[in-house]
């Protein structure tokens, strides 16, 4: 049985072998402790710390001391939102109904805490609009907004720049969980949130790495207690050959982001291969104009889910759905943008790359008009 | 046995079509779970599955588990522990209370020598105890008919498995060993051609029986008649074995003595045999039967035929009479399983 081909980028992606022969010195012959500030082997890490540092910096047009090295995008969202708000008075915040888990997990806590939190609803197509925004504004009692800059299941795109601006006049903290928008959208095109969240292995770095910029002046307080390293906000040990790798992947950006052409050609012809045949049965999602080439999200309507991933076990992709070995719950996403529970089960979310080629796509197309017929003709 | 049937007709029919398959075995039980070590469930490559390893809650995972076997083309162990109430295993919830073992092997080389095999077992009127060898580092596996206690198995294991049907599963540093006794298929004789016989034929089938039907072959339907292993006219000669089971509806006195008197002396002690009729009629037959009929040998008679489940017509008296059947042959005693002490298995 063949392998199956990959269509989850979305989910993770694979380490890029530019980005494997820059860490792979620090595994082995650079191996000494960032923190070591006595010795050879220990400034030698360091200078590769704070090489990958500006890298990333530079990418924000930030100064280097704005980049704080986490596990992944799940601590960098814990540290923005429980690290700004700890020792405020509990007052108002705003988030979306259709944030990552690793961002509604910390406001339902942040509740629980005293704080008074809005979950705005996206449009049909999936997007927080500047004026939803606006309106959820309490003056004076609204100190944080936190909304993903783009949507990881639908791919859509939220106004960022113009959230950034308006959070400015109104003197509230922004926040965006970038995760999905980095490398596969150009975010230096206008001013950017107080605080951004990243992650490693979305940009073809390894697993178990990711940063959050914060903005110059602003008092964060840590999660991790012990020995200081990232300006006493993340204690821990630096994984040196992980930020290696993650300033080696911001490098690669531009590289990543010239292929968005070729990647949107690729997300035009499934669609409209898919729209072809069978455009009296399937739901496409998010299909705005603000939105990202990568990712393409369809309900298969009428479908049992579990059919769905079983005629396809050729190709890999997701629906989104929050899974752990007891229980498949619908995407809350696919729910918020007004989805029954059955629909949002049975919903493809295929997720491009630079690297997905002709050949993939040709075959994705194939295989997708072959099962999809199928499904419907049982 | 209907699913490991099914199972063996299906590999033939993938293989037909060139599809890849691999077989997931359940080889060990402890605590409570639905389906017993030898249970299977064959998954295509494609997707599909026949048979199954539990009553529905790990099919799905198993699936899954299975496409990643043959992608990667290595014999899978995958444990499924649902004894302790952790809500990250799978099967929590779900009242299991068990732990369950299952091998998973996609290689061609051991599921051809399976199917061998079964298919031969399934020719066969008697039981037969196999031994998978299965190599955990080639794809060099061997399944082989064990006619005596194999060197890596005590004495204990062995009895257990040949008079309780317990597989036993081992396993070394290079290869995992699995005992297994594939049950005698199940053949029932069924004497008479009236409707009623049509009902019981189509539970037997249902159930994977072979039925070896008697009686007129005019009025014996060919549709009905493809149901059945075999069938005979009331003067044919035939065998009947001794660990067959003997249905005689007739609706017919007279046939149903001279049937008797062909068969009684052919009985074996414990087989069973079951006559339609009220107790009223068996008398009768035994007074017609004359000294052939002894009471001693009347208590191996079921007649009236079928368990006392209150059950009215065709449809609901085959099933009683499948359930006499099966009390009779496993020795159960009749109640309902919230009664019974201990394990429902043992």
């Amino acid at each position: 049985m063949d392998s199956p081909r990959y269509f989850d980028y979305a989910s993770t992606t694979p380490v890029d072998p530019v980005v494997l022969e820059a860490m792979m010195p620090y595994f082995t012959k650079v191996f000494g402790n960032a923190g070591s500030g006595q010795h050879f082997f220990g400034w030698q890490a360091n200078e590769a710390v704070e090489q990958a540092r500006k890298s990333i910096a530079k990418y924000f047009n930030s100064h280097p001391s704005q980049v704080i090295f986490t596990s992944g995008a799940t601590e960098s969202n814990n540290l923005a939102l429980t690290g700004y708000l700890t020792g405020l008075t509990p007052a108002h915040v705003i988030t979306s109904s259709i944030e990552h888990k690793a961002v509604l997990e910390v406001f339902k806590n942040l509740e629980s805490l005293g704080w008074h939190v809005t979950y705005l609803s996206p449009n049909s197509e999936g997007i927080i609009s500047v004026d939803n925004v606006l309106q959820a504004i309490i003056p004076g009692e609204t100190k944080l907004i936190s909304l993903m800059w783009v949507n990881n299941e639908l791919g859509t795109i939220n106004p960022i720049h113009e959230l950034a601006e308006l959070c400015l006049k109104h003197e509230i903290v922004l926040h965006s969980d970038a995760t999905q928008a980095i490398g596969k959208l150009d975010i230096n095109l206008g001013p950017l949130p107080d605080l951004i969240s990243f992650s490693g292995h979305k940009i073809y770095s390894p697993k178990g790495i990711g940063g959050l910029m914060v903005k110059k002046g602003m008092k964060l307080h840590p999660l991790l207690l012990g020995g200081g390293q990232e300006r006493n906000l993340r204690s821990g040990t630096l994984a040196v050959q992980q930020i290696v790798a993650l300033g080696a992947s911001f490098l690669r950006l531009p590289i990543y982001l010239s292929e968005r052409d070729r990647i949107g050609r690729y997300q035009q012809r499934i669609e409209n291969t898919l729209k072809t045949h069978f455009s009296k049965y399937i739901l496409f999602n998010g299909l705005g104009q603000a939105r990202i080439p990568h990712i393409l999200n369809i309900t298969l309507q009428r479908v049992d889910w579990e059919n769905m991933f079983r005629v396809m076990p050729q190709i890999a992709f997701s629906n989104g759905s929050a899974c752990n070995a007891r229980q498949h719950l619908p995407s809350h996403v696919l729910m918020a943008i007004g989805h029954q529970e059955a629909n949002a089960l049975s919903t493809l979310r295929i997720s491009l790359s630079h690297l997905t080629t002709d050949e993939d796509v040709d075959f994705l197309e194939e295989y997708l008009v072959e099962k999809i017929s199928l499904l419907y003709s049982a | 046995m209907k699913e490991l049937k099914q199972i063996a007709h299906q590999m033939r029919e993938l293989m037909s079509q060139g599809i890849s398959f691999a077989l997931a075995t359940v080889v060990h039980v402890d605590g409570s779970a639905y389906r017993r070590p030898g249970a299977r469930m064959l998954i295509s490559s494609t997707g599909d599955w026949w048979g199954g390893i539990s009553g529905g809650c790990l099919e799905g995972d198993m699936l899954k588990k299975a496409q990643y076997a043959m992608m990667s083309q290595s014999i899978q162990v995958v444990q499924y522990d649902t004894r302790e109430d952790d809500p990250f295993e799978l099967g929590v919830g779900l009242g299991c209370n068990g732990l369950i073992d299952i091998l998973i092997n996609p290689h061609e080389s051991y599921l051809l020598v399976f199917l061998e095999m079964i298919e031969k077992h399934f020719s066969a009127t008697s039981a037969s105890v196999f031994l998978s060898i299965i190599s955990k580092t080639e794809a060099f596996h061997q399944v082989v008919h064990a006619s005596s206690c194999p060197s890596n198995f005590s004495m204990n294991d062995w009895d257990a498995c040949v008079l309780q049907g317990s597989s036993v599963f081992k396993e070394s540093d290079t290869h995992y060993y699995f005992l297994e006794r594939l049950a005698a298929k199940t053949r029932i004789w069924i004497f008479g051609n009236q409707f009623d016989s049509l009902r019981l034929i189509d539970q037997c089938e249902w159930l994977g029986w072979e039925v070896h039907w008697v009686g007129n072959p005019t009025k014996m339907h060919i549709n009905d008649q493809s149901k059945v292993k075999q069938v005979y006219a009331w003067d044919d000669l035939y065998e009947v074995l001794s660990t067959d089971h003997l249905v005689l509806m007739t609706h017919d006195f007279d046939r149903d003595v001279r049937l008797l008197t062909d068969l009684i002396p052919r009985l074996s002690p414990k087989q069973y045999i079951g006559l339609l009729g009220p107790h009223k009629r068996m008398d009768k037959l035994q007074t017609a039967l004359g000294g052939l009929l002894n009471n001693e040998l009347r208590n191996q008679f079921f007649s009236p035929i079928g368990l006392d489940i209150g059950a009215q017509g065709p449809y609901e008296i085959a099933v009683s009479i499948i359930a006499e059947i099966l009390h009779v042959t496993s020795g159960r005693e009749i109640q309902s399983l919230r009664n019974r002490k201990g394990s429902i298995n043992a």
